[in-house]
Order: structure tokens, then C-alpha cells, then sequence
């Protein structure tokens, strides 16, 4: 076995020294009667070679597909080579979380250049080192907001625009609050304004929270939410699934809100069905005791030279245990350095111009299908991603893409019902006019 | 080289690795590009249809750097970190085996890097078929029947199996308010516990460094939900009541939650199923030799007996005839615990590695067992190396990890922290210090399997020189390292003016 590297000379040399004529001798604490025997039933050890050959056949296991529209939270964008080449360095991948800095410096630092870009980006005061993904940002985002306000009454508001999966795990975490969970409604495919103003004007309501832009895509208007929030002293969340949203959007921040949220996969990380996340968690200088997760911070070293470290460490589990802020003890720091290597190399003129072109290539698609029979373009304003709404069950539409290998949207059916009519098509910088092309005559057709 | 040659000009004269590196804001220059995009073959658009004040143009502090100053950038960057692939990592409890580089390759199969969870089941199978896979085998290792991979790290893994543990007694109607958990327990155990909203329960060591049974019947009462231990335990030592104890928690109806952190040193040796335990949760990044990542992703997968199957996340990963399904029709179950489908790129190399070590061509299991008594070795190794220098609070045999403490460097004025900073300069990453929590000053020391004799040896002769230096040079230790990138951080200073962006 490759893996374990003593030889049995090694082993016995080993075994003389600690004074053990048997290796058994060291798992005298373990009962008899519970040692399993040598039949434990598991399968044969494989060879390199072997599970090359394996992993290839699970590969066969599924078609491929040609051409996908599927975004719906996670967005397949093209990568530049640098990416995985650095990531994949052993220096990052093969150490540990950065408690000892001197050590460490190199983990450090690149934490905390994502931090002042994640702040940029969001336009909050600090960001921390990230969270496991954007589901997870949200839910633990609710629960700071709780223990921030430190009441017991009032009420949390969620935008029905927010991604179920989202809105899930939100409940999950949050599953001693529930009785106080309550939904906004939606009109035209984002929060309904005017009944938000109504109901913030109650003043019964602690928290607000919505995505932008939202599961269908839609641009919430931020400028406007944010005069309501601040109007009636609501603390306001807000989620985003598509970050790269942000080299066109404005960042939350910039309009008051309390605590930015969102999922950073987008930046560095291929899909990976949506196994490569990672959370953004953005909010104001005030909260920093609240914040859950790691946080970095600049210092000087003995010798006065700059230096970077872990800090606020005593909001942390393995500090505070029982009184911790989170038991979280991860930043998902690899798939956070893709992403800040992304983002370093798209630089401040390629973030807006790749924003840009997700943006006009979408509004190419959507101007291609406008007219056509069985084929709705929902009227709003959408980044790279956006709703058809279908005479025929949306799941149709996807079915008749399959059987030429094409995934043309998501079905939001599979979500909530009332949806299915709803197709999600997302557009990005890797399609090309031609396929726009094809999926607008394929939808015609598929569509009537 | 003349003194006069290393003085100027100053700045630019270091070795490689120790030039210092400006944050990458400091490097922008305008008008610098790394990333090049296809001319865009539509028509350029404006979001004339979005509201006003939402429109950014661009993000006017972003930074402007060319590809290969990016390049340079993050490989010295990483040159300033220590990492398995440079040496001994003996951090306690955290496994820092070695990564293998066949997992890296398979991972970065591109049919598995395009794969969306929102693509029809048809089309994700194989990511199906894996998650599935790894399911079966930590089944066959823990003897727990039903699996969920979506908690994505040890922590997550904890939160999604005590909210299994709240949800069994929520059906039965139990009216349970606290769970036990030892002294030497990681801290994310009591923070989970908390974030849950159960009381905690300490339950102390006794002086052979396990639980005792005496002292769990102590605190055992009809409100107890459950009990959290890990196994072998934070100070390397095999509980051996553990059955015992978990007869006790089952007879109040109670639960037996096994924190898998340490599960690498009983590897087909012993099953948690067959100890009692009920839901245990396993670290793929520590046991199944995934990369830590300087702080993730890791993967904390849930198992559970049968008959708590319905609690778990959803959906669950299972299989029909040929086919694998993800299925949501559990209504017991405690909901999602994760956006989607658990950290899959970290599955994807568990399996690989899970299919390396196996059994042997006759069936015979006896790889995962050779791996466990060689972490076990290694560590008793240490141990034994290092007993007259150091000491033992636990005097005895120990499982995969050893527990030091800076008891006989005191008197020397010399803490822990000293020791683990000197150790750098021999070259190594320090041990996992001050935890356990239960022992003053410890050094928590996990070689695993991954270490040659010489290597252990190695590590121990900087350990009895360090001894020697605590004794002879007590101001020197308290200044280390002399030979890193950085010498000590100011931590407080941190605290104390906040600098957590650049501006």
C-alpha cells in the first residue's frame, strides 16, 4: 500500500523502541468484541491506473450536454488558465487554516486581499475570510441579524423572490425563529414595493431580507428598498446569487444594507455541481463582534514589518465554544482563492467588461425570442439570466432539449409548482452568437 | 558576500522566498490587463430598463495587474506558507496525511467540472454514482446504514447531525433540553450544541484521560437528548467505556453522536456502529486524505442508523435498478443544510482515495487496518522518542496523536507558544497547541501514516534540541522564529486597530 510508507523493518524497528512485541498490543483499549474481522466486506484496492479507467466509466454514466443554459445559483464562466494552475499550488492546497502566522503568512494575505475586494465589490466596510457557500452566508446572516437586535418579537421579512434552496437552508438555521419568518410577496417577478412600504410601515417588522439579483433574475430596485428599510429601522439582509452581478450592480452596501450576502462560485470555480462555493458575508465596522467565521487582519511583526493574522478570534468556537458566534471553522478557502485569483486577473477593466457581455448577450437572446408564439420574455430589468414564460409546461421545453442534448433553462416547476411555466434561461460570455441563434429557432419551434 | 554587498541595495537583497511581496493593490498600474475576452459578437446593450441608481460602471478600486504580475504574485505568495508537500505537519487532530495526486487529477475531469444541479437528473448521474459510492463504503467502514454528504465541513457535519438528534425526539414527542459533552471535546462541538439551542453538559475527564461511566450516570436524566464524544478522543486515547456509556445514554432514550475527527486511528479496526453510536459524522479532509486548503473546502459527511434515515437533509442520494435518484420525500427530515448537493469536487478525491487503500485481492481487510496501526505506531513512536523530554500528562499507550505539555519548560520560562514558534525553525509546521483545553500548555502531536522512521526521527531530535535550548537558552525560544518570513505577530495590536481591508 503506497500510502503508508514503513517498511516492515520500519514497523518492527518501531515497535522495539515503544516496547511492544505487537502492534496489537497498542489496541488493547478496544475491546475484543468489537474489533471487526479481516471480512469486512470492502471492495478491492485499485491501482492508479485502474481508477483512471474507473473514473472514466462513471463519466459514461450520463450524457454529456452540448450546450447548457441551466444557472438558476450556480454559473458555469470561462476561467483563465492561471486559475486552477496557481490554486492547484501545493503551498496553498497542502496546508492548514492559518492559526500560526509566521508560518502562514502566504494563506494570510491572500485572505485578506479577497476581504478589501469582497468590500469593494459589496461597497460594505469589511468583509470576512467567507463561509461555506451563499445558502449558508444568508442563514448565518439572519441569525447575526438576531443577535444583533438581541429582540424577541418582531417580525423577519423574506422577499418570496428569494431562491427556495436559499430560503431552505435560511429556515434550517433559523429553525427557532420560524414563528416569526414571513413572507413578502411579489409582483412581476420581484418584491412588490408598495406592499413592502405597507407592511414596513406597521413597524412590527426586525428584519428584511431579499436577493438581487433574485432566482428569476430580476434586478431589485436597491435605491428604493433601502429608502424604506432606513425609513422604518429595518435591519435589511440581502443575498446575491450571480456575483458577477456586481461589475454592473451597485453594491448593497451603497444603499444602507446592513449585512451583504452571496455566492462566490462564479469567480475561479467551475460548477461542480455546485460542490466548489464559497460565501460572501459583507457588513458594517459596528457589527464586528457579531461577525460568524474567520477574519484577518494587518499587524506588524517584532520587527515592525507588515504582517497579517487571524483575528477577533474570540468570537470563534475554539476560543468561546458554547458562546461562539458560529461553530463555523472553515472559510472554503481554496475555492475562495480561485475566486480572488479570478477576480485579480479580471482586474477593474475586465470585471465590467465580462459583466458586460453576459449582459448583452442576454439581452441578445431576449430580444431574438420577443414575438414569438408560445414564447413570453418576462418584461424586467435582468443581468444574465431571466424568465420565459411558456404556454406549454416548461418541463416540455426542457425534455425537447434533451433529446438533442441541450439543456435550455431550468424548469422553475421543479421548485414550486405555480412556477411551471416558468423557463430560466441563463446567457454567458462562453455563448456564442450562433448558439443564441439555435436555442431562439429550437424555442420557436418547442414552443408553439 | 560582503556585509556591505548584502546592505545595498537593501530591500531587493533576500532569498526568493523571503522577498517581500506588496499586496496586489499596491502592484496596479492603470491600464494593465490580465484577462482578454472574444470581441463581443452582439450588439453591445445598456441596461437602459434598470433602475437608475443601481448601474455601476466600474469598480474604481479594483486593482489593474498583468497576467504574468498575477502569476508572480500568488507563487510567492504561496511560497510564504508551509504545507503538507514540504514536510511534517504534526498538527493534532487535524490529519495531515498526505494528499495523493491521482485524487487532483481524476477531480479535474471536465465532464465532472461542468456538471450543474440543475441539469435533469439523467444528465447528473455520474456525480450521482459517486456521491452514492462513498455512501456504501463509509457504511461498510462505520457500520451506520444511511449516509448524506451535503454538510461540507466537520462543523457542518455536527450541526446537520444534531439537528437529526432534535428531530428524533421532536417525532417521539421527548422532552429533551441538553446534551453531555467531555471537557476535552473541540470547541465546535459546544457551538454547535449551542447554535441548536440545547444546554450543555460538561462531563469531566478522569485521570486516565477518559470518560468515565460513573460520571455520566451522574448527570444522565430523562432531559438528556444525547451524548457528543470523539473517539478516540482529543487527548489520543481510545474511550473504553464507550459502550458502556452509550447503554446508559439509549437507556433514557437518549442519542450517541461520535465526532469522526479522530476515526483515522480505528480504520477497520473497529466500527462506531458497533460501539453504540448513532449518528457520527466523518472528516473527509482529515481521514480521506482530501487538502485542507488552508482552510477549506473539507467535507463532513453524516451517517446514521437505519432507522434515522428520515431525519437526514434532503434529498438523498439512492439507487433504483441502474439508475441513482435524488429523493426529497422524507417529511420527517430536518430540511437542507446546504445549498445544493455538499461539497462535490471534495467527493470526487474521498472516492478516489477510498478506492486506493481497499481490501486486498482475497477480500481480506487489512489495508485500512495497516494504515490506522501505522498512524498509531508513529505517534506511539513519538511518544516514546520524546517522553524523557517532554511531559505525559497520560502516561501510556496512545491512539494516532500524543499529548505533551510545556509542564517541565516552565520553570524555564518557557510556554508552549515558544516551543511551537522554535519548531519552525527546525523546519516544521508547529502542533496543534493549547487544546486540548483540559491540560495546561498542550502540544497536541498527530504524525500520521504518511511519516518514514526518519522523518519521525528527524522531528524528535528537534524536539530534544529544542528541550535542550528551553533549559540552556530559555531567551532565545522566546523570541522565535528566527528563520521565517515573518517573525512574531503583534495579535493584540490587531485587535486594537482593526485593519481588515486594504484602502
Amino acid at each position: 500500500m503506497k500510502y503508508i510508507p514503513q517498511s516492515q523493518e520500519d514497523l518492527s524497528a518501531l515497535l522495539s523502541t515503544i516496547g511492544v512485541s505487537k502492534t496489537d498490543e497498542l489496541f488493547s483499549d478496544i475491546p475484543d468484541k468489537y474489533r471487526v474481522g479481516d471480512d469486512l466486506g470492502y471492495p478491492k484496492a485499485k491501482s492508479e491506473l485502474e481508477l483512471r479507467n474507473y473514473f472514466k466509466e462513471i463519466t459514461k454514466q450520463s450524457p454529456q450536454p452540448k450546450l447548457s443554459f441551466a444557472g438558476c445559483g450556480i454559473y458555469s464562466h470561462d476561467i483563465p488558465s492561471i486559475v486552477p494552475f496557481l490554486q492547484g499550488r501545493s503551498e496553498f492546497a497542502t496546508s492548514y487554516t492559518p492559526y500560526q502566522p509566521e508560518i502562514s503568512q502566504g494563506t494570510l494575505q491572500a485572505i485578506y486581499e479577497f476581504q478589501s475586494l469582497a468590500a469593494q465589490m459589496t461597497e460594505t466596510e469589511l468583509s470576512n475570510a467567507s463561509l461555506y457557500d451563499g445558502a449558508t452566508s444568508l442563514g448565518e446572516a439572519v441569525l447575526m441579524a438576531l443577535r444583533i437586535l438581541k429582540k424577541s418579537s418582531g417580525k423577519i421579512l423574506l422577499s418570496s423572490s428569494i431562491h427556495p434552496n436559499y430560503l431552505e437552508v435560511t429556515k434550517t438555521y433559523c429553525e427557532p425563529f420560524l414563528d416569526r419568518f414571513e413572507m413578502m410577496e411579489i409582483k412581476n417577478y420581484q418584491t412588490d414595493l408598495s406592499k413592502l412600504e405597507e407592511r414596513l410601515a406597521k413597524g412590527d417588522v426586525d428584519i428584511f431580507v431579499s436577493q438581487s439579483p433574485n432566482l428569476f433574475g430580476t434586478i431589485e430596485d436597491y435605491a428604493r428598498i433601502g429608502e424604506l428599510t432606513r425609513k422604518n429601522n429595518t435591519f435589511w439582509i440581502s443575498s446575491t446569487m450571480e456575483a458577477l452581478a456586481f461589475g454592473m450592480m451597485q453594491g448593497p452596501g451603497k444603499f444602507g444594507c446592513e449585512i451583504v450576502t452571496a455566492e462566490g462560485q462564479s469567480f475561479g470555480n467551475s460548477p461542480y455541481l455546485a460542490g466548489t462555493g464559497f460565501g460572501l458575508f459583507c457588513t458594517k465596522q459596528e457589527y464586528i463582534r457579531n461577525l460568524p467565521g474567520r477574519l484577518v487582519g494587518e499587524t506588524t511583526d517584532e520587527q515592525g514589518r507588515r504582517s497579517f493574522v487571524l483575528t477577533f478570534a474570540t468570537r470563534e468556537q475554539f476560543i468561546r465554544r458554547g458562546r461562539a458566534t458560529s461553530n463555523i471553522c472553515t472559510n472554503n478557502n481554496l475555492n475562495m482563492l480561485a475566486g480572488l485569483i479570478h477576480l485579480v486577473t479580471l482586474g477593474k477593466k475586465g470585471l465590467s467588461e465580462l459583466a458586460q457581455q453576459n449582459f448583452s448577450k442576454t439581452e441578445y437572446l431576449k430580444s431574438q425570442l420577443s414575438s414569438m408564439d408560445g414564447i413570453q420574455v418576462a418584461d424586467t430589468a435582468t443581468f444574465n439570466e431571466f424568465v420565459v414564460e411558456t404556454t406549454k409546461p416548461a418541463y416540455e421545453l426542457v425534455n425537447a432539449g434533451l433529446t438533442q442534448s441541450w439543456v435550455v433553462g431550468v424548469d422553475l416547476g421543479r421548485l414550486n409548482h405555480q412556477w411551471k411555466h416558468q423557463l430560466l434561461i441563463h446567457v454567458n460570455e462562453q455563448h456564442s452568437r450562433a448558439q443564441l441563434d439555435q436555442l431562439a429557432e429550437f424555442l420557436k419551434k418547442a414552443a408553439r | 558576500m560582503s556585509d556591505a554587498a548584502l546592505k545595498s541595495p537593501s530591500s531587493r537583497i533576500a532569498s526568493i522566498q523571503t522577498i517581500e511581496e506588496p499586496l496586489i493593490f499596491e502592484k496596479s498600474m492603470p491600464g494593465r490587463i490580465g484577462y482578454n475576452l472574444p470581441e463581443l459578437d452582439v450588439p453591445a446593450a445598456r441596461p437602459t430598463n434598470w433602475p437608475h441608481q443601481a448601474i455601476r460602471e466600474e469598480i474604481s478600486s479594483f486593482p489593474e495587474i498583468s497576467e504574468n504580475e498575477v502569476v508572480r504574485h500568488f507563487t510567492r505568495l504561496s511560497q510564504k506558507n508551509y504545507a503538507i508537500d514540504l514536510g511534517m505537519y504534526p498538527l493534532g487532530s487535524c490529519t495531515m496525511k498526505y494528499n495523493p495526486k491521482i485524487n487532483e487529477e481524476l477531480t479535474k475531469i471536465e465532464a465532472f467540472a461542468q456538471l450543474h444541479p440543475f441539469w435533469p437528473e439523467s444528465l447528473i448521474q455520474p456525480a450521482l454514482r459517486i456521491q452514492y459510492e462513498i455512501q456504501q463504503l463509509l457504511s461498510t467502514l462505520t457500520g451506520l446504514k444511511a449516509f448524506t454528504l451535503q454538510p461540507t465541513a466537520g462543523a457542518h457535519g455536527e450541526y446537520t447531525g444534531i439537528k437529526v438528534m432534535q428531530a428524533y425526539h421532536r417525532k417521539k414527542g421527548n422532552k429533551k433540553t441538553k446534551v453531555l459533552i467531555p471537557e476535552s471535546a473541540h470547541g465546535t462541538n459546544p457551538a454547535t450544541c449551542a447554535m441548536i439551542g440545547y444546554e450543555i453538559v460538561s462531563i469531566p475527564t478522569n485521570p486516565k484521560g477518559v470518560v468515565e461511566p460513573a460520571d455520566v450516570k451522574d448527570l444522565i436524566d430523562d432531559e438528556v437528548a444525547g451524548i457528543m464524544m470523539t473517539n478516540p478522543n482529543t487527548l489520543g486515547i481510545f474511550e473504553t467505556h464507550i459502550h458502556e456509556i452509550a447503554e446508559m445514554i439509549h437507556a433514557v432514550d437518549a442519542l450517541f453522536y461520535m465526532d469522526g475527527a479522530n476515526f483515522n486511528a480505528i480504520l477497520g479496526i473497529t466500527r462506531p456502529a458497533d460501539l453504540g453510536v448513532d449518528i457520527m459524522h466523518i472528516n473527509l479532509h482529515k481521514t480521506f486524505s482530501t487538502p485542507h486548503g488552508g482552510g477549506g473546502p473539507g467535507a463532513g459527511p453524516v451517517g446514521v442508523r437505519e432507522d434515522l434515515r428520515e431525519f437526514l437533509p434532503t434529498p438523498l442520494v439512492e439507487k433504483e435498478g441502474d439508475a441513482y435518484r435524488l429523493n426529497s420525500k422524507y417529511p420527517n427530515s430536518i430540511g437542507r443544510v446546504g445549498g445544493f448537493f455538499g461539497n462535490f469536487a471534495i467527493h470526487i478525491r474521498a472516492l478516489a482515495y477510498l478506492y486506493s487503500i481497499g481490501s486486498t485481492g482475497d477480500g481480506v481487510n487489512s489495508h485500512f487496518k495497516k494504515l490506522s496501526e501505522a498512524a498509531v505506531i508513529n505517534a506511539n513512536y513519538i511518544r516514546v522518542r520524546l517522553k524523557d523530554y517532554f511531559h505525559l500528562p497520560f502516561d501510556r499507550i496512545c491512539m494516532h496523536e500524543v499529548l505533551f505539555s510545556d509542564d517541565w519548560q516552565q520553570q524555564h520560562g518557557i510556554k508552549t507558544n515558544d516551543i511551537a514558534k522554535r519548531l519552525m525553525d527546525y523546519g516544521y509546521h508547529p502542533m496543534t497547541v493549547y487544546f486540548p483545553l483540559v491540560v495546561s500548555g498542550a502540544m497536541l502531536v498527530e504524525p500520521t501514516e504518511s511519516e518514514t522512521k526518519e522523518n519521525l526521527d528527524e522531528f524528535c531530535e528537534a524536539m530534544i534540541a529544542i528541550a535542550k535550548e528551553c533549559k540552556e537558552q530559555p531567551e532565545l525560544i522566546q523570541h522565535a522564529p528566527y528563520t521565517m518570513f515573518r517573525s512574531r505577530a503583534d495579535e493584540l495590536k490587531a485587535q486594537k486597530q482593526p485593519k481588515l481591508r486594504y484602502q
